[in-house]
Formats: structure tokens, sequence, C-alpha cells
């Protein structure tokens, strides 16, 4: 059952990496930082079984760094989308060499 | 006429999906409200009706994004590679865990440490928020 659960976790993370690198959208990056992090939840909860309660104790950190990180995220985007008027990424270049 | 075992088979089957429900029930509340507010965002933001092809990049994006996550799939699927003997010396843990959510339930098994051994950590998560929450309403309010 480990197995199982770990690779559904790893082809979750890939997902959320790939969509990070190769999308432009501003959000669907965002969306997909989130969905690395629940992956790695995933794992966390499936070898909770075999490494003790901590495993599951952690996921609650990880979800309230998530939502913390969410909140602050959103209001970056959308106060650069204030400025810009959008959100594709290849569009501002502030912050880039 | 449904068989017997037919009808034992479809009880089974509810049965599961009873269990699968009730666990998807406790986790609901937690999400949804995050969840929901995400969701207005993206339709507020993710431009549809338009072109989206050109949301995705080309070229040499797509190559480093696929080497990057084949090289991470081929890493955790080389670590996948162990077998499930490997697993079992730890499984004791598993049944400790089982007589612990049998004692105190599965909400009492998570609280505990929570409040005694992690309860440092967990205050600093509240300041987090509040730091959080702060900062994104100073963010995102239009500037004067």
């Amino acid at each position: 059952m480990i197995t199982q659960v770990l690779f559904l976790s790893a082809i979750i993370f890939v997902i959320g990496t790939l969509g990070v690198i190769v999308r432009r959208n501003a959000i669907i990056m965002f969306l997909c930082i989130e969905l690395q992090l629940n992956a790695v939840n995933l794992a966390f909860v499936a070898l909770s079984r075999y490494a003790g309660i901590e495993g599951q104790l952690f996921v609650f950190f990880v979800m309230t760094v998530a939502a913390a990180e969410a909140a602050v995220g959103l209001a970056i985007i959308i106060s650069i989308f204030r400025h810009h008027q959008t959100v594709i990424t290849d569009n501002f270049s502030f912050l880039r060499w | 006429m449904v068989s017997k075992e037919g009808k034992a088979f479809a009880m089974t089957i509810l049965e599961s999906f009873r269990s699968v429900w009730e666990g998807l029930l406790n986790l609901l509340p937690s999400m949804v409200g995050a969840i929901v507010v995400l969701f207005l965002f993206v339709i507020m933001l993710l431009n549809l009706g338009h072109d989206y092809k050109k949301d995705i990049r080309g070229g040499l994006a797509v190559l480093l994004g696929f080497g990057v996550t084949g090289s991470i799939g081929g890493l955790l699927a080389n670590q996948l590679g162990i077998s499930d003997d490997a697993w079992i010396r730890f499984s004791d843990v598993g049944s400790e865990i089982d007589m612990e959510v049998a004692g105190k339930g599965i909400t009492g098994v998570i609280a505990e440490p929570l409040f005694t051994e992690y309860v440092v950590a967990f205050e600093f998560t509240g300041i987090l928020l509040f730091v959080a929450i702060v900062g994104a309403v100073a963010l995102a309010k239009k500037a004067d």
C-alpha cells in the first residue's frame, strides 16, 4: 500500500513541478506550487504509518504555512494585476535580470 | 433476480464507499473555504475565452521542464524500487498508532502531541498566519 501512495505522491509532485516550469500564468504556477505541497503532505501521511504520528501532525503545519503563502501570494498577484492588467509572467520583468 | 453473493458484494462495495465518504467529510470543511476562494481568483484572473496556448511556454522551457521533472520522477521511481519487506521492520509503529486511536480517537491522538510537545510550533503558526493576513491586506488594498 505504501508504495502505491508514494507513487501517487511522486506523480502529483512531478505534475506540479512541470506546471511551475512550463506555464506562464502566475495563478496556474501558484496552483502548481500548492499541488507540490499537497503531494508532500500525502507522502507524510503515508509514511506516518511507519514512522509515527508526527507525520500526520506535520501536515497541519505544512497546511498552515501553505495557507499563509496562499494569502500573501494571491495578494501579490492581485497587486501585479492592478499595475499590469495581466498575470502572464512574461509581461513584467522587475526582479529579473 | 440478484444472487445472495451479488447482494453481499454490493453491500461490501457500498460499505467501503461509505467509509471513504466519512473520511472525506472530516476533511472537507477545513479545506473547502480556501478552495472556493482560490477558485474565484482563478476565474477572475485566468483570462478564460482567450487563446490559452500562449499560456504554455515553448522551446527551452519545455525541454528544461521535462528534463527536471524527468529526473525528479526517475529519482523517485528509483527510490520506490524498495520492496515492501523493507517497510515491514517499521510496521509495529502502525499497530501502535492503531491502539492509540482505539483508546483516544483519531482527534486525540493527533491533538495531544500538538498541544504538548509541539505547542511552541503551534503558537508560531498562529503568529505566522496573523502576519500573513496583515501582509495580504496591506498588499492587496488599493494604494491611495
